[in-house]
């Protein structure tokens, strides 16, 4: 009897989370402009928090144990970057998921190589933000590679294409 | 006849009409080259609807051969639904070529992980009711809904990960199917643990659950049908945004 309980509990569960999703998918129709969420993310900072010649610096010229507390902060900054720049390869793949339709080519162009970037980007991070948090679980552990941030900007330069192609009086 | 009984059997003739009139709607306006799989999903529940209503009420028919066309309809029908869900996710992973390698991936990793759970749920289930036949029916029918629903419910957190934006028939056909497999599963869930022996209030208060679910699942599905999908709008970045873009490349240009 057990499993039947839990099973209808988790159906009923799922069915409310499938009613949720439908009303907001059709709530979101009416909903605001995504590029007023974005946040502006200091790729030259966040370059610093993972670069590991920096983190080598920090460890001969600190006390392990002072180290391993600065490392830890840095790392919990680098992951509060890496949250901000995937909250906003989402909100600029709601921008460039419309831009895709112009009738303009250049700008559809610019929008299909946004949204690539966007996705990849997103995908790094998920894998990224695990690897730091082992980081700073054992500060000896190798730091994460640079694609986010590298990503990131790829990113920044398409938005800006496709922004100056976007029909804004006076725009830049 | 029972007021619970006439309800399930006035929702199923409602449910076959109503998959009629979407195959119809379909045909009527292409649906069928887009998502093939669907439109013969729904082609073949309303014809397999209307077998089995006929074969329900003619005198001639004996209730094994009624058993066997369910089994059949619950076979072929488990088979289409899977084959939708990928239909949809082939869908979603086309307009978005950078996530194809590593979608396709994780729905195979998350089919195969669903079917190891339904597998030990499966053999740590107790044997329950005296038809070992029907128990085993049962069991398919909560193991093959337990593992539609998991799919499902991988195809919404997937696209929401990344905010995919959906089509709105591909939304549309996986809400219904997600509305229909939920309610099935807790009816089948309930059928497997109580296995009734005759009709009784337990299996009509399921049937008209079910049967009421079908009907919901065509109606999402007719909805979404008809609405034409709308043409997206060009969005204008505010000025100040577009600024602040500018001042980054400048940065990196000048770097």
């Amino acid at each position: 009897m057990t499993t039947a309980i839990v099973l209808v509990v988790l159906s009923a569960i799922v069915l409310i989370l499938l009613i949720r999703v439908a009303a907001d998918q059709y709530l979101s129709k009416a909903s605001d402009d995504p590029a007023e969420k974005i946040r502006f993310v200091d790729i030259e900072a966040f370059r610093n928090l993972i670069d590991p010649a920096e983190a080598d610096y920090l460890r001969n010229q600190l006390p392990a144990h002072e180290f391993r507390k600065i490392q830890r902060e840095r790392l919990r900054a680098a992951v509060e970057y890496v949250r901000y720049a995937a909250q906003n390869a989402a909100l600029l793949l709601k921008i460039a998921e419309t831009a895709r339709y112009s009738s303009e080519p250049a700008t559809a162009q610019a929008a299909e190589k946004l949204l690539d970037n966007a996705i990849r980007l997103r995908l790094y991070a998920f894998e990224m933000i695990p690897r730091l948090y082992v980081a700073m679980l054992v500060p000896r552990h190798g730091l994460p590679t640079m694609r986010v941030a590298d990503r990131y900007e790829q990113m920044t330069r398409q938005i800006i294409l496709l922004g100056v192609k976007f029909p804004v009086s006076g725009n830049l | 006849m029972p007021f619970l009984e006439l309800l399930w059997r006035t929702l199923w003739f409602l449910g076959v009409g109503l998959h009629g009139l979407l195959t119809l709607v379909a045909i009527k306006r292409g649906f069928q080259r887009v998502y093939p799989v669907f439109a013969c999903y729904i082609s073949w529940v309303t014809i397999v609807g209307v077998a089995l209503l006929y074969m329900d009420y003619a005198p001639s028919v004996k209730g094994n051969e009624y058993f066997v066309a369910y089994i059949v309809a619950l076979v072929t029908g488990s088979a289409a639904r899977f084959a939708i869900v990928y239909e949809i996710f082939k869908h979603i992973l086309n307009r978005y070529p950078a996530l194809s390698r590593s979608g396709t991936l994780l729905f195979r990793l998350v089919t195969v992980a669903l079917l190891g759970l339904v597998i030990v749920l499966a053999k740590l289930s107790p044997p329950a009711g005296s038809d070992p036949l029907m128990s085993t029916v049962s069991l398919l029918e909560t193991t093959v809904d337990i593992v539609l629903v998991g799919l499902l419910l991988f195809l919404f957190a997937f696209s929401g990960l990344f905010s995919l934006s959906w089509r709105s028939h591909a939304f549309g056909i996986a809400l219904g199917l997600g509305i229909f497999g939920t309610v099935s599963l807790s009816t089948s869930a309930i059928r497997a643990q109580l296995q009734p022996t005759a009709p009784n209030q337990m299996t009509n208060i399921t049937n008209v659950i079910n049967e009421g679910a079908y009907v919901i699942c065509a109606l999402i599905w007719l909805g979404y049908l008809l609405a034409t999908e709308r043409p997206r709008q060009t969005p204008t970045p505010p000025k100040h945004d577009l600024g602040t873009w500018n001042q980054e490349l400048q940065r990196f240009l000048h770097r």
